[in-house]
């Protein structure tokens, strides 16, 4: 296993309220370490506190109780320096969920390169980094762009170019695909895994089982708790505990989970579309309705 | 029918006026200003005319463009050169006179070169030098750089910047939310277009509202994430493009300030004609 990038050692949180007194806790008792070149989904209902699960590794918020430790900087409740915040800011890059609330600038490039700016480096080296981002997500074509012409999906790949361009170790995708269309989503699917396959370290926060099940570990959040972490096949094991979560289990496994409760004998986990269709062709050519 | 405002009217370009830094265009804006205002007879405006033109072909802008940025301000023009022309008293005998009007040649004149000629030349010189073939981006540059030396009595010039970098980029969105709004108002039954002013007025209140309360949205989301890219203020921030004068620049520069002598110099030597 790689190096520990964030590590939650028995994090809680809880939002404070107008008076400033603690409400119920969003977070309880959550412990648990994303590598360096991970991909992780977290998945939980609304409110179930995998946002403020996003907030905390980026430091928009800070434990209540608990340790966090990011590339090596140990947080707690106590009060940051604005460098320590800078330092785990660059280490770890966060992709909202609405594309035009996260672009600053009003030419695409300008936007890339508002964060190497912030990071006060020279004007050659974010050229750099502006170009070698683009290119990453595939947005060369449009550098000189405004902005508000682009599709949903084209402004969330600027966006993870800006953050790209800040050469995290790790991207926090929260929720990002939410607002986009099919054709949006799969491109800034195909670019997480594109990232991941580079070496970034991905947590991609969704309520998209379809999206959750491309990682290689999920963590399942209910009610602030964490309550599952494996890989897919082991998460979706149980389609019944999934739901109780209120959770959907993915399209293929939920099919193949009737059919057998039909009694179609049908292999594997099937959590993919394609897995799902090879199986059951499998199954069909096996010769039981012939 | 909201989607036709197109703001910053920015046309890209590879014109020279397009390379010239931005602050040579501010700085020359004025100097074309001056020179403007300094123009006191007939001559003095033909060769600001004229420059002005050879300020479009270099910058290539259509006469068509240029025409576009002064059809909105026919009715000021209008009002204007009547004004110039009724309230004008010449010395010579007036040309026409009934009930209590009286033109004098003077006020012809005025009207035509005060208001119209002058007014014309103002907007489609600032349109060229700047809005035309400045990006907005450019522009807040120029002005942030322009400015700088008022940090030193704390100033706060590049949170401004910010700010106009901001506003500019979120008036597209902010238009686009607008038509939604009033399409989700008008789904409802919401009239925008029939009756007067105060009862349109009035219906736009709905629209205004949401729109108000989702801006406030937007501002705390953009917060966040401009936080979240290490934003933390001007201090220690560099720039991506650093602007630099280059040949251009001394050509623009060279032209506008000579453009402003020889109107001095016209105004001198060609009393002929004067207005003012």
């Amino acid at each position: 296993m790689n190096k520990e990038l964030i590590t939650l050692r028995h994090v809680m949180f809880s939002y404070e309220n107008d008076e400033g007194a603690h409400t119920e806790a969003a977070l309880k008792d959550i412990s648990f370490s994303v590598h360096e070149g991970e991909y992780i989904a977290i998945i939980g209902h609304n409110g179930s506190g995998k946002s403020t699960l996003a907030k905390l590794m980026n430091l928009i918020l800070q434990p209540t109780e608990g340790e966090l430790v990011i590339d090596g900087i140990s947080i707690t409740n106590a009060p940051l320096s604005d460098d320590t915040i800078l330092q785990v800011r660059r280490k770890v890059g966060m992709v909202f969920q609405n594309p035009d609330n996260q672009l600053v600038a009003t030419i695409v490039e300008e936007d890339v390169a508002f964060g190497p700016e912030n990071l006060g480096l020279t004007s050659e080296e974010i050229a750099l980094r502006v170009k070698s981002s683009l290119e990453m997500v595939g947005m060369t074509d449009y550098a000189g762009h405004a902005p508000h012409k682009l599709s949903g999906g084209q402004k969330q790949r600027v966006a993870i170019a800006g953050v790209l361009a800040m050469r995290p170790a790790c991207i926090i995708f929260d929720e990002s695909t939410a607002m986009l269309d099919p054709q949006g989503r799969k491109d800034i699917l195909a670019t997480m895994k594109r990232l991941h396959q580079e070496g970034m370290a991905i947590v991609h926060i969704t309520h998209h089982m379809s999206e959750a099940i491309e990682a290689e570990r999920i963590l399942v959040v209910d009610d602030g708790v964490l309550v599952d972490d494996g890989t897919p096949e082991d998460v979706f094991r149980s389609p019944a505990r999934i739901c109780n979560f209120g959770l959907e289990v993915p399209q293929g496994a939920d099919l193949v989970a009737r059919l057998r409760q039909k009694g179609v004998k049908i292999e594997g986990d099937c959590l993919r579309a394609d897995d799902c269709v090879r199986e059951i062709l499998a199954f069909l050519k096996g010769g039981t309705f012939r | 029918m909201i989607s036709d405002i197109t703001l910053g009217q920015f046309f890209p370009g590879e014109s020279h006026l397009h390379k010239a830094d931005p602050r040579t265009k501010i700085v020359g804006s004025i100097v074309y200003m001056a020179a403007i205002f300094c123009a006191k007879n007939v001559f003095a405006y033909l060769f600001m005319i004229l420059f002005t033109a050879m300020l479009a072909m270099v910058g290539h802008i259509r006469i068509r463009l240029l025409w576009k940025s002064i059809k909105p301000l026919f009715f000021v023009l209008l009002i204007m050169s009547m004004i110039n022309l009724f309230a004008t008293k010449g010395t010579g005998e007036p040309l026409l006179s009934f009930w209590k009007i009286t033109i004098y040649e003077e006020g012809i004149w005025r009207a035509v070169l005060v208001s119209v000629v002058r007014v014309v030349l103002l907007v489609m010189g600032s349109s060229l030098l700047l809005t035309y073939t400045t990006s907005p981006i450019q522009l807040t540059d120029g002005i942030e750089t322009l400015l700088s030396p008022l940090k030193k009595i704390h100033v706060p010039v590049h949170e401004f910047a910010m700010m106009m970098t901001i506003a500019l980029r979120f008036i597209p969105t902010l238009i686009e939310e607008t038509d939604k709004i009033m399409k989700a108002q008008k789904a409802r039954g919401a009239d925008f277009s029939s009756g007067g002013l105060i009862k349109r007025a009035k219906a736009l209140l709905p629209v205004l509202i949401p729109l108000f309360v989702s801006s406030f949205q937007h501002a705390m989301d953009l917060a966040t994430a401009m936080e979240c890219r290490c934003y933390h203020g001007g201090e220690g921030r560099t720039k991506y493009r650093i602007l630099k004068f280059t040949g251009v620049d001394v050509w623009i520069g060279l032209a506008l300030l000579v453009a402003l002598a020889a109107v001095i110099v016209i105004n001198k030597f060609l009393p002929i004609g004067n207005v003012m």
